[in-house]
């Protein structure tokens, strides 16, 4: 099959149904993405089409000398982002927005797919959880390295940052998030 | 393999359990002891990613996730007037392929010079060398006109190795002040003269 590049140069020249094969190819690490930030699938769903559908319309204005699935990968964070920030302004619109609270888990039905499945369990939502008490761009970090599969260059070019803060929000978002896992075995073990 | 390739491996999404980075944790305790404390956290994400690989993405593999997908994807492209595509949207895809271009032109810039000075250090380096033996061989004949200087490189290797490697081994540690009062002062100069022009064009 094409790599990347090669399918965006045959989409710009006409051959659209080939931007299929890139939709394929990304769509499950932006939606577990997505999934984590929000905890809400069709929220999740929407944003992700909204970054294939940005990406599809802005197809003149990429060029390979950068990779496309950094440029997906900024214009998907950049979305969340603005998602984001309009669900903190109007939480009340948003069901279980900041997952501050008690994360509900949808019970799982027979047409959903094993990442559906996958990102609907317990350990999903309480890691979900987790990673929104951190500050953004600690949890966006570790989110693009685990759920998008990204290398620290990759990382830093679609947060606009150095590769060291990169590595940085990745390490110290670990630590913390090593810390509240251990702390909740704790509890739990003080409980039973 | 350092800490740092280390850090890449461990906080990897697939490769954290390969052999490269188990050797390297065997003996390194200080990333032996960063992968205790993320361990809560790194079997969270690894065991999520488990479970969910099986159906695509890293790999591109997958069968009932590819299928649901051609029939949605088929719905989502190409699509006029789709109601979650705004020129806002657009804008942001727009303005991000200018930066990452940008990025890529001024990486590339930078690289290039960094090889031409890459080149010029060597250069002087070599000059440096020739400039410090020339003097040196000036010294030593003004002050020792008797001596004779030998001229082959290798010749001069061949006679007195460079003190400077053969001082960090045990022998020439006991032996180096009566080697220094012994040697005389034209072989030790052209012999690392000889030994470090050699290292430099390997
Ligand atoms: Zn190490």
């Amino acid at each position: 099959m094409y790599d990347d590049a090669t399918i965006m140069k045959r989409v710009c020249a006409g051959e659209y149904l080939l931007f299929d094969e890139l939709v394929l190819r990304y769509r499950a690490r932006l939606l577990r993405f997505a999934w984590s930030k929000f905890g809400n699938f069709s929220a999740a769903e929407d944003l992700v089409q909204e970054a294939f559908l940005s990406a599809f319309a802005a197809r003149e204005s990429y060029n390979p000398s950068f990779a496309f699935s950094t440029w997906l990968w900024t214009i998907f964070l950049n979305l969340c982002r603005r998602h984001y920030k309009r669900e903190q302004r109007s939480p009340r619109e948003i069901v279980h927005s900041s997952m501050t609270d008690a994360v509900v888990i949808p019970e799982p039905s027979s047409s959903e797919t094993p990442l559906e499945i996958a990102l609907k369990t317990e350990q999903f939502a309480l890691l979900a959880r987790y990673l929104s008490e951190l500050s953004e761009v600690q949890a966006d970090a570790l989110r693009l390295r685990f759920f998008g599969g990204m290398k620290f260059t990759e990382i830093a070019l679609t947060m606009d940052c150095s590769l060291s803060a990169a590595k940085i929000r990745v390490k110290n978002g670990l630590l913390q998030l090593a810390h509240r896992f251990s702390e909740a075995s704790t509890s739990e073990g003080d409980v039973s | 393999m350092n800490c740092d390739e280390a850090f890449d491996l461990i906080t990897h999404p697939t490769d954290h359990n390969c052999e490269e980075l188990q050797w390297h944790l065997e003996l390194c305790p200080r990333c032996r002891q960063m992968k205790e404390t993320l361990a809560p956290a790194l079997d969270t994400f690894h065991q999520i990613l488990d479970d969910s690989l099986n159906d695509s993405d890293f790999n591109e593999m997958g069968s009932d996730l590819h299928q649901m997908q051609d029939q949605k994807s088929a719905a989502h492209f190409p699509q006029a007037g789709n109601p979650f595509l705004s020129a806002e949207t657009v804008r942001i895809a727009e303005q991000a392929a200018t930066r990452l271009r940008a990025e890529a032109e001024s990486n590339q810039l930078t690289k290039q010079p960094a090889k031409s000075k890459l080149y010029q250090r060597r250069l002087m380096h070599a000059a440096l060398i020739l400039f410090a033996g020339i003097l040196m061989g000036w010294g030593v004949s003004a002050l020792t006109p008797e001596n004779h200087i030998p001229v082959g490189a290798n010749n001069l290797q061949k006679q007195q190795p460079c003190l400077w490697i053969a001082q960090s081994t045990e022998n020439a540690k006991q032996s180096y002040q009566t080697e220094m009062d012994r040697v005389s002062v034209n072989n030790v100069v052209l012999s690392c003269v000889a030994c470090h022009l050699q290292s430099t064009a390997k």
